[in-house]
């Protein structure tokens, strides 16, 4: 062992999508910062669908944005095709979904790494040093070790990993990296417990196999848009994306080589996404559909290669093969790389705090899939939120913590650290209670003042966001005139009226922006369900602020179930809320209020607080 | 910190032929032990549980004052799911007090109203509901409100909301399914608009009984009020079948409210008597017409009464265009019908009383039949009352809560409305559903259950 003595402020472990979120807001926030990765060379990689956002995960790209991360600046940069979707089922759900170049995201975010000052460090990492109860740096397989206060795990599905392809299984990372070995026997040692995950990507096709007349065609939007709050909106649409349909062949194909599917015949053991399903598992559970519908997407300008929407499998090469050939468009298709599935250790994601750092540990941060999670989006947003806290809690700060109805990100984080999550997680706009509230296009309104405190929003930033309030607020101003006795804001609470049909009686509305006047019109049009949302999100706030005093012991309050009284003891809520989100049932939360309730009659100082 | 013990006398005030006296808590055998002696001499904590035993209850100084039977039980086997002792004493007020107040001199607490059943809720011996069902069936004053009571004590009317749930909870996902997963989902908002609108006609079917329920566990408050000396006490006797007003020629002789529980067509009635409403400068006359208003204000139903020898007067009118236009039940009765033609013509009473009238006589008992049927039809609407019906105002409430917020869902996606909102309106169903059975709580649920409890339940 070396004692190289080599010393960061703050260590991140990994090189995708949280990984490069967590380094830079620490780096940004005048730390020092050292990623260390299987591979140098695989930053901010996109080893599953080449695209970014969709239902609730634009929003958490915009969120991400709006805090000053850096991803949406990074789909800007490498949009080939944008698109809006949900755009007729409403505001609370339309969100936007980019096609990317893979190579051109990843380069973004290299360069941006650089910029900042991140140290880049080729390793891998297999054992953690801890010095009473406090993470002190970590140990690399040669030897080295590297000292820092703060470790941010980002390991991804690297954590001893297994690629299982048919009967056809390796020790192995996604793109032929070497698996991650002895950080998960070190983490089980510091008494933090693991879990095994599944996920699976689909084949690639060669470009020029594939008959292109035989599909359709998918266009981007004809409006300008853009993901990030500081980009040119701009229409993107360069002929990247097609689409079309499994046959009733494709799925007798599959049906005849179930026995040979790992995902049936007990090859794998981890559990998968029931929101991502490979295509032998849809077949197998809608028997009655006829067909799927997949998209084709180029991967990069720079690249050959086709990724295929909705066709993961983790079947052997020849039935993937023949399952391709079956496809229209695709009889000559020549499989570049087969699809497959991997397998990886995950903590189990209720031993990490709001904060993102562990129970067990102090310093000792998780990001992304290593907290059961799934998706790019998800990641990064994770990645954020713990370089955040990595670099101010450095400075004696508060650690930020995002509540449900503020953010996505705080849905999402709550709901890792208060359930134990038992498939990959993936975020649904329908996780979200106050989805009416949290719109992607608001997400600077909600965060970005949190964002200038933290001290991650850069002055330009801070600046456009300002701009655009006072825009925001011109607009809602203008929707006070009256027409005809009645104030524009009132006619508009019809789905049939639009801001547009009073332009002639509104000529201030011509010196307005598309997008503020939509955000405008909007605000106006659901102003009754936004303010129900944000009756009912008081109303939680209120119950939920309520203390449970000290002085009580789960153990003497009768009838709560044993369930609650552990969950009671080990996580002690100072709160109503608290003990909600660790999980304890309304029933028994019931019953502790009315024990409050007599502990206050009795005791004086009662559990009103 | 250990559970106070509480005691309390579980049977009605007054004399009678015996008097439970109820302890609940950690120390109940240990209280109930120091005031009654087994004849074997064993203490009471011997006594082997779940069987009867023969005591003499002492009071403090050691004299025999009683002899009672007692019920040992050991929790977590009993009501409350504590120890609990039942001290069957003698009837008589003063027997069971002299029990009770050494029972609390050994250290036990007096429970206060609904306590034996809250801790039964909190030991989880009983569910929300069924500890609202307890409460009605103690109270149920007719054969068709204790089927009622009985029926929501065995949990159907949890039952059915939880089919309810998970009904709407499949349209919630199929809508839900489409905006997350919108490559993969086809439209299904029409079949899952369908299951919303039948769940709806279900539950408007539930609460067209919810009149018939809430008379059902409460009783229908029916006020008898009109001009003084219309024959009221004489109609409140006859629709008692009993002799319990005051009736004289004497105009004004009612002063204070009477009322009397009843049963009509298998519903309770609480019926009012109260002073003939006129200007008066008698002190107490006064009080009476005023206290009369109010009875009226607050009852269900108003039976306003006049002599149909007299006629009716401008200010007869007055009160009952006043109460109609408040949109409250009023039965008008022309009332002393024996003594000769009514002075008011059908046409102009059917006017008056927008339909509602019955020409009744005391002394033949013509009409009082009809009063009887006018008043529960109110509330039966034609219902079979032994079908379910919720049973309180806090089940009524979240039934309408959903109701009113899946009228909405309908109504916001017929009007163009996007799906984001109509999903919302689900979702606010679904809380008030959950609200109703205690899935989804709160303290303000609790203390209005609890609340309405007697003392010793």
């Amino acid at each position: 062992m070396t004692g190289s003595g080599e010393r960061f402020d703050i260590l991140v472990v990994g090189s995708g999508h949280a990984a490069v979120e967590a380094a830079l807001a620490g780096s940004r926030l005048g730390r020092s910062v050292c990623v260390v990765t299987l591979d140098t060379g695989n930053i901010a990689g996109m080893p599953c669908n080449p695209a970014i956002g969709g239902p609730g995960k634009a929003q958490i790209v915009s969120e991400i944005d709006a805090l000053g991360g850096e991803m949406a600046l990074a789909v800007d940069g490498s949009t080939v095709e944008l698109r809006v979707l949900n755009a007729s089922k409403g505001p609370a759900v339309q969100s936007l979904r980019a096609q990317v170049d893979k190579r051109a995201y990843a380069r973004h975010m290299r360069e941006a790494l650089s910029r900042a000052g991140v140290v880049l460090r080729q390793g891998m990492v297999t054992d953690l040093s801890v010095s009473e109860g406090a993470v002190q740096g970590i140990v690399l397989s040669n030897g080295d070790r590297v000292r820092a206060p703060r470790v941010v795990l980002c390991t991804g599905v690297y954590l001893e990993s297994r690629i299982i392809v048919g009967d056809v299984v390796e020790d192995s990372g996604p793109l032929g990296e070497p698996s991650a070995k002895g950080l998960s026997e070190s983490l089980k040692r510091l008494g933090i417990s693991l879990g095994r995950f599944k996920t699976g990507t689909s084949p690639r096709i060669a470009r020029d196999s594939i008959h292109w007349e035989e599909l359709r065609r998918e266009t981007g939007s004809d409006i300008p848009l853009a993901f990030s709050f500081l980009s040119r909106p701009r229409v993107w649409q360069n002929d990247a994306c097609y689409s079309t349909y499994t046959n009733e062949e494709t799925h007798r194909i599959i049906s005849a080589n179930r026995h040979r599917a790992p995902m049936f015949n007990g090859t794998i053991e981890g559990t998968g996404p029931r929101y991502c399903p490979s295509i032998e598992d849809k077949v197998f559970r809608f028997a009655e559909r006829k067909r799927h519908q997949i998209f084709l997407e180029m991967e990069s300008r720079d690249s050959h290669e086709v990724y295929i929407l909705g066709l993961s499998t983790s079947l052997p090469v020849d039935v993937q093969v023949a399952m391709v050939h079956s496809l229209p468009g695709m009889k000559d298709a020549r499989i570049i790389k087969p699809g497959y599935a991997i397998e990886y250790d995950c903590i189990a994601s209720n031993q990490i705090k709001p904060s993102l750092e562990t129970v067990a540990i102090k310093g000792l941060y998780c990001a992304g899939q290593i907290n059961g999670t799934s998706g790019y989006e998800e990641a990064a947003a994770q990645g954020l939120i713990a370089g955040i806290n990595a670099a101010i809690t450095l400075e004696g700060r508060d650690p930020v913590v995002l509540e449900r109805h503020e953010a996505y990100i705080g849905v999402l984080i709550d709901d890792l650290v208060t359930n134990v999550i038992d498939e990959p997680y993936r975020m649904l706009t329908s996780r979200c209670e106050y989805r009416l509230l949290l719109r992607q296009h608001n997400a600077d309104q909600r965060l970005t003042p949190l964002g200038r405190r933290v001290g991650l929003v850069s002055d330009r930033r801070w600046r456009v966001f300002q701009e655009k309030k006072t825009m925001l607020d011109r607009g809602r101003e203008l929707l006070g005139t009256k027409v005809d006795g009645i104030e524009v804001r009132d006619r508009l609470r019809t789905p049939d009226v639009h801001l547009e049909d009073f332009a002639p009686v509104l000529p201030g509305l011509a010196g307005l922006p598309e997008d503020i006047k939509a955000e405008v019109e909007l605000e106006a049009k659901y102003s009754g369900f936004i303010k129900r949302q944000e009756r009912e999100a008081q109303r939680l706030r209120r119950y939920s602020s309520k203390r449970i005093p000290a002085r009580l012991s789960p153990a003497d309050v009768p009838g709560l179930s044993r369930e609650a009284r552990d969950k009671l003891e080990k996580y002690a809520p100072s709160t109503i809320g608290r003990a909600l989100e660790v999980g304890v049932s309304p029933s028994d939360v019931l019953i502790l209020l009315a024990y409050m309730k007599d502990l206050g009659a009795r005791g004086g100082q009662g559990g009103d607080g | 910190m250990k559970e106070e013990t509480i005691a309390a006398i579980a049977t009605p005030p007054g004399t009678g032929g015996i008097s439970i006296v109820r302890v609940s808590g950690p120390d109940a055998v240990l209280a109930a032990g120091k005031t009654l002696r087994l004849r074997s001499g064993a203490p009471l904590s011997s006594v082997r549980p779940w069987t009867v035993r023969l005591a003499s209850v002492v009071d403090r100084e050691g004299v025999a004052i009683d002899e009672a039977l007692v019920l040992v039980m050991r929790g977590p086997r009993s009501y409350t799911g504590e120890d609990l002792v039942e001290v069957q004493c003698h009837g008589g007020s003063l027997v069971s007090q002299k029990v009770l107040a050494s029972v609390l001199e050994a250290g036990a607490r007096h429970a206060e109203p609904g306590e034996f059943t809250r801790r039964a809720f909190l030991n989880g011996r009983i569910t929300l509901e069924e500890a609202e069902a307890v409460l009605e069936v103690v109270n149920a004053p007719t054969e068709y409100a204790l089927s009622q009571a009985g029926r929501r004590l065995r949990g159907e009317l949890g039952a059915r909301v939880r089919k309810w749930e998970t009904r709407l909870y499949s349209a919630l996902a199929a809508l839900q399914a489409s905006a997350d997963f919108p490559e993969d989902v086809d439209e299904v908002s029409s079949h899952a608009m369908g299951e919303v609108l039948s769940v709806h006609k279900e539950i408007a079917a539930l609460l067209d009984r919810a009149p018939l329920g809430l008379a059902l566990s409460c009783g229908i408050e029916a006020c008898l009020v009109g001009p003084p000396n219309a024959g009221k006490s004489s109609l409140f006797n006859a629709l008692l079948a009993a002799d319990r007003a005051i009736v004289t020629e004497v105009p004004g002789t009612t002063r204070d409210v009477l009322r009397e529980t009843t049963e009509w067509d298998g519903l309770p009635v609480i019926l009012l008597d109260t002073a003939g409403l006129r200007q008066t400068s008698d002190v107490v006359e006064i009080i009476g017409v005023e206290r009369a208003e109010r009875a009226a204000s607050e009852s269900e139903v108003i039976i306003y009464v006049f002599d149909s020898a007299l006629g009716l007067g401008s200010e007869d009118r007055d009160w009952i265009g006043k109460w109609l236009k408040q949109g409250r039940r009023v039965l008008l009765v022309a009332g002393k019908s024996d003594a000769g033609a009514c002075k008011v013509s059908e046409s102009e009473m059917n006017e008056v009383a927008g339909g509602a009238f019955v020409l009744a006589s005391a002394v033949t008992g013509a009409g009082l039949e009809e009063i009887k049927k006018r008043v529960t039809d109110w509330f039966r609407r034609g219902q079979d009352p032994r079908l379910l019906s919720p049973g309180s105002a806090r089940q009524v409430d979240c039934l309408r809560r959903a109701s009113s917020s899946l009228g909405e869902a309908l109504s916001r996606r017929s009007e163009g409305w996007t799906e984001d909102v109509v999903v919302l309106c689900l979702e606010e169903a679904l809380k008030a559903l959950a609200e109703l059975t205690g899935k989804d709580v709160s303290e303000e649920t609790l203390e209005q259950v609890f609340a309405r409890f007697c003392v010793g339940k």
